[in-house]
């Protein structure tokens, strides 16, 4: 009796929450009559939230640049955010289509009659915004509240290791040669503060700004942190470089393709990001 | 044996088969319908377009046998219409007609300076010489082209349809200076659309679809018969003082 | 005789302004930068009493790089503005801007396409492989193929539609190259708008060279320029060579573009605005204009860069867009005169 009480809890609260009406990231009501069982995602941090939550049997396509877990890479691919493929995401005939908040690929799924949900994932905040949020439109609130807190615990280690080396040292990441670098509100900039690291661009210039390479002559760093193919290379040729402190030691980390999307994409292996940095700021 | 002579002439377009020849010291006017050929012939003789057959000589030797700076110095060619450098001073402007004789990288000597003069003088363009060719009216412009061509001293010039954009005083004293020119041992051929302008020529030629149809001193080509023939029943001609006048009979 | 005594001062007078400002260019652009260096710390750099990088090493040979750019630029806009008889045209008229693109954005796409290993083979170890190289050979491609296309030099409207048909074509295939990796986009995006963050000596050596190069036969041939604006039958009758001559003219003109557009991206308005603003001060005298042209082109982008570098330091703007910036209002200025003249 009390199994079956149970149970018809557990039946009536699922029941109950769908279905459902919530408000996107774009500030659009999506209303979800059932738990989605045929999802679409566009954004690969999306996917990897999506199969951490356990529901990785529900992807019926994914964007081009979703790689992991292994299994995704058998899906369908649906396009990036410049080339959508939206016939091919109809055709697939999903309850639930994820798709970024730049774009509006949403509009033309609507009109075809999908059910879209626009996802923010910059920030390191997103991180767990995100998964709340996708917990919730999946039907599964309690695996978002472990995944959370298994998050959460994997990012407080690195941290630890990080806080037990004495060093603070002077950081510069560049993203690519232009030079493009990030500051300290972005992601990668949370990151890099987590990991104990001081990055040498000051706050006012935003997200990801174009610097000048007399700021990095002037602020000396001691580590360099790049994310794009040949930036040994590149970094080392250039006329003054060999001044600074980061290339005469010798600490430059190139991070690319695989170690490059665990720093770019704010998703559930964010700590896996974290211990690359922590192991790049502080070595032994 | 001097002089230059087309001998033959057949193609490009129009021209089938058109012998012509310029005597040094003699104005030589080319009329015509329009499409006729007479453009193209004068390009043929001044080397800028080659025949399919048949061969211009300038003093007895082949054209394309000379070097073309040499070429230039003998002869002078004066499009119609056209490009002009509307920011060059005008005095640049004739000075770029001692090319032939420059070349590239010659400095200007005496001579230069001298011919230039004479070019400014001889077409009345020397009262604007110091003015941007932009700022001249069409025929004040059309007086420095002139200079420039007259600027190599040549032994001809070839011109196609000097009197275009010039008004009756202008027109009249490019027929005069013309005239003189002639006399004074150049061999002018220019190509013209007012039969009362070629009648002050020394010599006339008349082109039609590709053809010579006729050719001699003004009297005897600008007769009425002919005339009619090329551009209609309306054509008159009225002799006065031994030259024909040619007008329009409404 | 002689020219006008006030049209003589007038064109002297251009003259030491453009070197004056040329001056004041290099001065201000070693002085001022994203980190603030006292006068006396930059003297002392210059004069190697103290020893500072970001004056030597990347300031000055960034500045005389601008320089030896915007000069290049200015007289490759002055020569294909005689040689087309087009006042609008500008050095990128035979698809050099197009051909370093799709070069460089190929490197990009091969960079990261080959695996570290591939990359490390024997082969591509010993070629000096770089974005630099690939972007000058691009140009020069590109300027060949518009020269086939058209059939040689001889027909100069052919040329100019050769031109825009290599232009558009090698455009659409640098889009499709960036789409395919969105990650290269952003660093190609930023190759097109001009950049010259990283110009170091060896850069400038590179420039000089090409420059002392294609310079002087340029401005010997000052002269057959200005034939050219009586038309192409007037300037073959007096005797020139044109076809020849023609070649010589947009084979130095396009090294001259390939170099700056190597070393520093895709710069606009420069190579358009110089010549321009000062065939108004000097008349169409090529034989001044070029020379002039190219002081211009070296006032104008080193101007330019030093805003690009100061106005939101220590953040930087793409010059091509302060080029453009400077640029618009010129013509907007053009058109405002004419109308007041009309």
């Amino acid at each position: 009796m009390k199994r079956m009480l149970a149970l018809l809890t557990v039946f009536l609260a699922l029941a109950l929450a769908f279905p459902l009406t919530v408000t996107d990231d774009l500030g659009r009501t999506v209303t979800l009559k059932a738990p989605p069982k045929r999802i679409v995602t566009m954004l690969p941090s999306v996917t990897e939230t999506v199969c951490a939550l356990g529901a990785c049997d529900r992807l019926v396509a994914t964007d081009d640049y979703s790689d992991w877990p292994e299994s995704v890479k058998r899906l369908p691919k649906a396009g990036g955010l410049y080339n959508p493929n939206p016939e091919l995401i109809v055709s697939l005939k999903p309850d639930l289509v994820l798709v970024s908040r730049f774009g509006r690929l949403y509009e033309t799924l609507e009109r075809a009659g999908l059910t879209v949900y626009a996802v923010r994932t910059e920030t390191y905040e997103d991180i767990f915004r995100t998964a709340r949020n996708l917990g919730r439109l999946l039907g599964l609130p309690g695996q978002a509240e472990r995944l959370v807190a298994q998050i959460q615990k994997e990012v407080y280690q690195e941290e630890a290791r990080a806080a037990q080396a004495k060093a603070r040292p002077r950081v510069y990441y560049e993203i690519d040669p232009t030079p493009y670098t990030v500051g300290p509100e972005s992601f990668i900039g949370v990151l890099i503060a987590k990991a104990r690291g001081v990055n040498i661009v000051p706050r006012e210039l935003g997200l990801f700004p174009k610097i000048s390479p007399e700021l990095v002559l002037e602020r000396n760093p001691e580590v360099i942190v790049a994310t794009y193919p040949g930036a040994l290379d590149t970094i080392r040729r250039r006329p003054g470089w060999d001044r600074v402190a980061a290339v005469r030691q010798g600490r430059i980390c190139v991070f690319t393709g695989g170690e490059d999307s665990l720093l770019s994409r704010p998703g559930p292996r964010v700590a896996q990001g974290l211990r690359l940095l922590v192991d790049c700021f502080h070595r032994p | 044996m001097g002089g230059l002579e087309a001998r033959g002439i057949v193609g490009p377009h129009a021209l089938r088969g058109v012998d012509l020849a310029l005597r040094p010291g003699e104005w030589l006017a080319l009329l015509g319908p329009n499409g006729a050929g007479k453009s193209i012939l004068l390009r043929v003789m001044a080397g800028l377009l080659r025949p399919r057959k048949g061969e211009v000589f300038l003093e007895g030797r082949p054209l394309g046998r000379y070097g073309s700076y040499e070429r230039g110095r003998l002869l002078a060619y004066l499009p119609q219409g056209g490009a002009y450098p509307e920011g060059l001073l005008v005095e640049e402007v004739v000075r770029l007609g001692r090319l032939p004789h420059l070349g590239l990288w010659g400095r200007e000597g005496k001579e230069d300076k001298e011919a230039v003069e004479w070019a400014l003088e001889a077409t009345g363009a020397a009262a604007f010489r110091g003015r941007l060719l932009g700022t001249l009216s069409g025929g004040e412009r059309q007086r420095v082209l002139l200079a420039r061509a007259l600027a190599a001293r040549p032994r001809y010039l070839l011109l196609d349809e000097p009197t275009t954009f010039l008004d009756l005083e202008h027109q009249a004293g490019v027929v005069a200076l013309l005239r003189r020119l002639a006399e004074m041992g150049l061999g002018v051929l220019s190509v013209l659309h007012d039969p009362n302008q070629a009648a002050l020529a020394h010599r006339v030629a008349v082109v039609r679809e590709g053809r010579v149809l006729a050719e001699g001193g003004p009297e005897e080509v600008l007769s009425e018969p002919l005339l009619q023939r090329l551009y209609g029943p309306g054509v008159r001609v009225f002799p006065l003082e031994g030259r024909p006048h040619v007008y329009l009979d409404g | 005789m002689t020219l006008s005594l006030p049209l003589t001062l007038k064109r002297s007078l251009v003259f030491s302004w453009l070197l004056l400002l040329l001056l004041l260019a290099l001065v201000l652009g070693v002085a001022l930068g994203a980190v603030t260096l006292s006068p006396l710390e930059v003297v002392r750099a210059l004069l190697g009493q103290e020893e500072n990088p970001i004056v030597t090493e990347l300031r000055l040979p960034r500045v005389l790089g601008g320089l030896l750019v915007g000069a290049a630029l200015g007289v490759a806009g002055a020569a294909f503005q005689g040689l087309f008889r087009n006042p609008l045209a500008d050095p990128y008229l035979m698809g050099s801007a197009s051909g370093a693109a799709f070069a460089v954005t190929l490197f990009a796409v091969i960079l990261g396409g080959l695996s570290p290993a591939f990359a490390q083979h024997a082969v591509f170890q010993h070629l000096p492989l770089s974005a630099t190289l690939f972007g000058f050979l691009g140009a020069l491609l590109a300027t060949l193929l518009t020269l086939v296309l058209a059939g040689g030099v001889a027909r100069t409207g052919e040329l100019v539609l050769a031109g825009v048909v290599v232009g558009s074509v090698l455009t659409g295939a640098t889009t499709y190259l960036m789409m395919q990796d969105a990650d290269r986009v952003r660093a190609v995006f930023a190759y097109t708008l001009g950049n010259l963050a990283f110009m170091g000596w060896p850069s400038v050596k590179a420039l000089l060279l090409f420059l002392l190069l294609a310079l002087p036969p340029l401005l010997l041939l000052g002269r057959v320029l200005n034939a050219l604006q009586l038309g192409e039958e007037t300037a073959k009758s007096l005797g020139l060579p044109l076809d020849a001559l023609k070649l010589l003219l947009l084979l130095a003109a396009s090294l001259l573009t390939a170099s700056a557009v190597a070393q520093a991206g895709i710069i606009g308005f420069v190579g358009l605005v110089a010549p321009h603003a000062l065939r108004r001060l000097l008349g169409e005298d090529y034989r001044l204009l070029l020379p002039a042209s190219a002081l211009g082109g070296a006032v104008l982008l080193g101007f330019a860069d030093l805003l690009a570098r100061t106005l939101t330091r220590p953040a930087e703007l793409p010059v091509g867009v302060v080029t453009t910036l400077l640029g618009g209002p010129f013509f907007l200025y053009l058109m405002w005169r004419r109308r007041g003249r009309a």
